[in-house]
């Protein structure tokens, strides 16, 4: 009886769904775009989502730039310069980070960039 | 006759001149010889992730540096999209897509890593990246700007591991030493 209990309630934790599979994030604007508290390395200079088990981070620019797009925890940012009319798809395995981050896109170029940047979880 | 000769012999001189000023400064900097040998198989969830955004999930392989294979990705009309997998690794890895590569204005499509650790500044981490047929090397510079290594590009691939800390860009030369391109800018 507990060992089939146990294999119902395994049936049920694996057909849930996954409040985290839903999760994404998106900054579409301007890059720089004011200070945003979420980024741990710069903030004046980048758009950052909060904590998740983020899978892909995909950061596009249209204009200007060029801007990082990748990845941040508290010890480490990671990213690839990602330049206007590019689309770079990237994961936190990529640059040997753990998925438990924040996606990032920061630009400090100097010149503005139009960005989307979209990472899901 | 002697004059007419002369004219004519100074006026293709002169035309040999002007088409000597009209080529361009650099030559094969939109082209890519390596067109890949063999198709690459990708894992199931490269494949989604690719059909996701929108690029046909085929890959050929351009080259093998070290533990990576770079790829060509995408279809026909539409295979302008690069990336650099770790063998042995299922997962998907990354990609990088430029409709404006390769051209004189992007050279090379650099799939470096740059990052820092413990609030240190920025630099190049992992260097890696495609380059149009008359990128010769890459050097790493430091923040002033001095050369503190160097890789080769063949194949239209560059790799470099063990990149000194002090490089924070990447500079694309020609054979003669010309730069290119710089990332970042």
């Amino acid at each position: 009886m507990r060992k089939h209990a146990a294999v119902v309630a395994a049936v049920v934790a694996l057909c849930a769904p996954s409040v985290a599979s839903a999760t994404n994030w998106e900054h579409y604007g301007w890059l720089p775009n004011g200070y945003d508290a979420q980024c741990l390395w710069y903030p004046t200079y980048g758009q950052c989502s909060g904590w998740n088990y983020w899978v892909l981070n995909d950061g596009h620019v249209y204009t200007g730039g060029p801007a990082l797009t990748g990845f941040e925890n508290y010890a480490t940012i990671r990213g690839r310069w990602t330049y206007a009319g590019q689309y770079a798809y990237t994961h936190p395995l990529d640059f040997g980070m753990p998925s438990y981050v924040k996606a990032q896109m920061t630009n400090y170029s100097g010149i503005p960039a139009w960005v989307e940047s979209w990472a899901g979880a | 006759m002697k004059r007419i000769t002369s004219f004519v012999l100074i006026l293709l001189v002169a035309a040999a001149i002007v088409a000597a000023q009209a080529q361009p400064r650099h030559s094969g900097l939109a082209s890519i010889a390596n067109v890949g040998h063999g198709k690459v198989q990708l894992a199931r969830s490269m494949r989604l992730e690719l059909e996701r955004a929108g690029i046909a999930p085929r890959a050929r392989l351009l080259a093998v540096r070290g533990r990576k294979s770079f790829v060509r990705l995408g279809g026909p009309g539409n295979d302008h999209c690069y990336g650099v997998n770790k063998k042995g690794n299922g997962s998907p890895f990354g990609v990088t897509c430029w409709n404006d590569f390769p051209s004189a204005t992007h050279p090379i499509l650099d799939l470096s890593t740059f990052g820092a650790d413990g609030g240190g500044p920025v630099h190049v981490l992992d260097a890696q990246g495609i380059a149009a047929d008359g990128v010769a090397s890459v050097v790493f510079t430091d923040a002033g700007g001095a050369v503190v290594g160097r890789a080769p590009v063949t194949a239209n691939v560059y790799a470099a591991a063990g990149v000194p800390v002090s490089a924070v860009r990447i500079v694309a030369l020609d054979a003669e030493g010309r730069m290119l391109f710089a990332v970042p800018k």
